[in-house]
């Protein structure tokens, strides 16, 4: 069945080699979902030039290797293929990551400013943050930085007045109604209120990067011990990461 | 495998970089390569080198490199009064180092990268697929003292070669760029916009990652913060400052300010080639 027209998204040619489609202008799982499945149509039907998908919240910028000669006629196609492209060959796969948080005070240097900030007790903090399920709706920022969906909302706490030099990386945090994980050591302005033993991100790994545009986040307490316990093992074994994919 | 060089002073700032890194745009790994790109190709040609092969990229000068075996190679991009054993050598032109000269690069005379190049090309290490330093990704470390850069193979002994006269590029400190329009136009003023396209800007400074402009601020209709989203080589972002930022081969790849525009490939690498107090002005693209 066609899809209505007013569900087309607005295309722009954004460079020599870059177009831009636009789904809105909201962060919701609606548009998002618009998002993943025109990705796919993109990478099946953008021909031999095709180099590269940047999805965000709500654009999709798709690159190629060369000069579009005819960028219209991509556009036309892309946008044709979305209109008759049928439900069932689009479906996007989502993964399910469950990645261990050490909320210890060893690590959650802000804690304090988050409890007196939202008025929740630090158990209360941890069991909100961690007992939901977050969207990676993209990366960027830094490689393998996710930016996540959707903070709960009695958990927004200002960013800090001064950004620290420098925040570890694994380090978990959240800023103003957002919270994410600093994939690299870098400067930030984050209450830090975490921190996981997993590498998001390391270059000499089979696959570099861990999270993946759409992928679903569950934060598990982890103890300090058992902290310890995982970046020894991950040490050693880069590779056994994948144990915290759940399918 | 051939030590070529050795870095005696790292200066302003080199690193290898080749066409780049692309496929991990996704997942915030910016593509980096070569900021002149038009240099870049121009130098590998002169050698006969293949295409892709990595360049030591200097900024600005301050470098020292005392070759460690003889061999041929070619300057390309920027003058920056490059000198061997303290006499003047040409850009766009092959010429021979010999074992225990030294290489210096003294101040920029016009524009502001130079790429240095042997014929061969470089031996570096690709990660990512690329050989083009991102130190921020981890990939790769820029220049140091005491790194030792080698050569792929040795000098083969071909023809010397330079670039005809004509085909030398000229870096004005003083441009005239086209833009490929944002989607973002509707969040400026509109006569903040249209002052913005009659207006010249300065660089203030800047690196890999972004140049700074000066000059007529922008306005926005309701600030700059946009819901981030995907920005390439060439963006030109407006924070609330209203100042614009053109962002560089090394920038993020995705942003959350409003841009006005990109500016078009044919310009780019005449922009990257300002230095600080280079003018440029901005014109909307007709297609």
């Amino acid at each position: 069945m066609n899809k209505p027209y007013e569900q087309l998204p607005e295309a722009m040619i954004t460079g020599e080699n870059s177009l831009r489609f636009s789904f809105g202008s909201r962060v919701e799982k609606g548009t998002y979902y618009k998002v993943r499945k025109f990705c796919k149509i993109v990478e099946q039907h953008s021909g031999p030039y095709f180099q590269e998908i940047v999805p965000s919240f709500h654009t999709v910028t798709v690159y190629f290797n060369k000069e579009l000669k005819e960028p219209n006629e991509m556009i036309e196609r892309l946008l044709t293929k979305w209109m008759h492209g049928k439900e069932e060959e689009a479906e996007p796969v989502e993964r399910k990551l469950r990645i261990p948080v050490c909320y210890d005070d060893k690590f959650s240097l802000d804690m304090d400013r988050v409890t007196s900030h939202t008025g929740l007790t630090r158990e209360e903090v941890i069991s909100l943050h961690a007992g939901h399920t977050y969207t990676v709706y993209m990366i960027g920022f830094l490689p393998g930085f996710p930016y996540l969906g959707k903070l709960h909302e009695r958990l927004a706490t200002p960013r800090l007045p001064t950004p620290r030099d420098k925040v570890s990386r694994g380090t978990v945090g959240i800023g103003g109604s957002q919270t994410g994980i600093y994939s690299l050591d870098c400067p930030g302005g984050w209450n830090i209120i975490g921190k996981t033993p997993l590498d998001l991100y390391l270059p000499e790994r089979k696959e570099p990067f861990f999270f993946q545009a759409g992928d679903q986040l569950e934060f598990q307490p982890v103890t300090l011990g058992e902290f310890h316990e995982i970046s020894k093992e991950l040490a050693s074994e880069p590779e056994e990461i994948k144990r915290f994919i759940a399918d | 495998m051939i030590p070529l060089f050795k870095v005696k002073k790292a200066g302003v700032y080199g690193s290898m970089q080749d066409m780049g890194r692309t496929g991990f745009r996704r997942f915030g790994v910016p593509v980096s390569g070569a900021m002149d790109f038009h240099a870049f190709q121009l130098g590998n040609y002169i050698l006969g080198n293949d295409a892709k092969s990595p360049a030591l990229e200097l900024f600005l000068g301050g470098v020292e490199l005392e070759i460690l075996n003889d061999h041929r190679m070619v300057i390309s991009g920027a003058d920056l009064g490059a000198k061997l054993d303290g006499q003047p050598v040409p850009n766009w032109k092959t010429f021979n180092i010999y074992q225990g000269q030294t290489l210096s690069f003294t101040r920029p005379m016009q524009g502001s990268i130079a790429y240095v190049m042997p014929e061969g090309g470089f031996l570096s290490e690709e990660l990512l697929g690329s050989s083009s330093v991102y130190p921020k990704g981890k990939l790769g470390s820029p220049l140091k003292k005491e790194m030792i850069l080698f050569a792929r193979q040795e000098q083969s002994m071909k023809f010397h070669r330079g670039l005809c006269q004509s085909e030398i590029p000229e870096y004005s400190a003083d441009l005239k760029v086209k833009l490929w329009p944002s989607p973002h136009l509707n969040r400026f003023h509109p006569d903040s916009l249209n002052e913005f396209f009659q207006s010249t800007y300065q660089i203030k400074g800047g690196d890999r990652m972004g140049y700074l402009l000066e000059g007529n601020p922008l306005r926005f209709i309701n600030g700059s913060d946009i819901l981030s989203e995907a920005t390439q080589f060439g963006t030109i972002q407006v924070p609330n400052s209203g100042q614009p930022i053109i962002l560089m081969a090394d920038a993020q790849t995705i942003g959350g300010y409003a841009t006005i525009g990109k500016i078009a490939k044919e310009d780019l690498w005449k922009v990257v080639q300002l230095r600080r107090g280079g003018k440029v002005r901005f014109e909307e693209l007709a297609r």
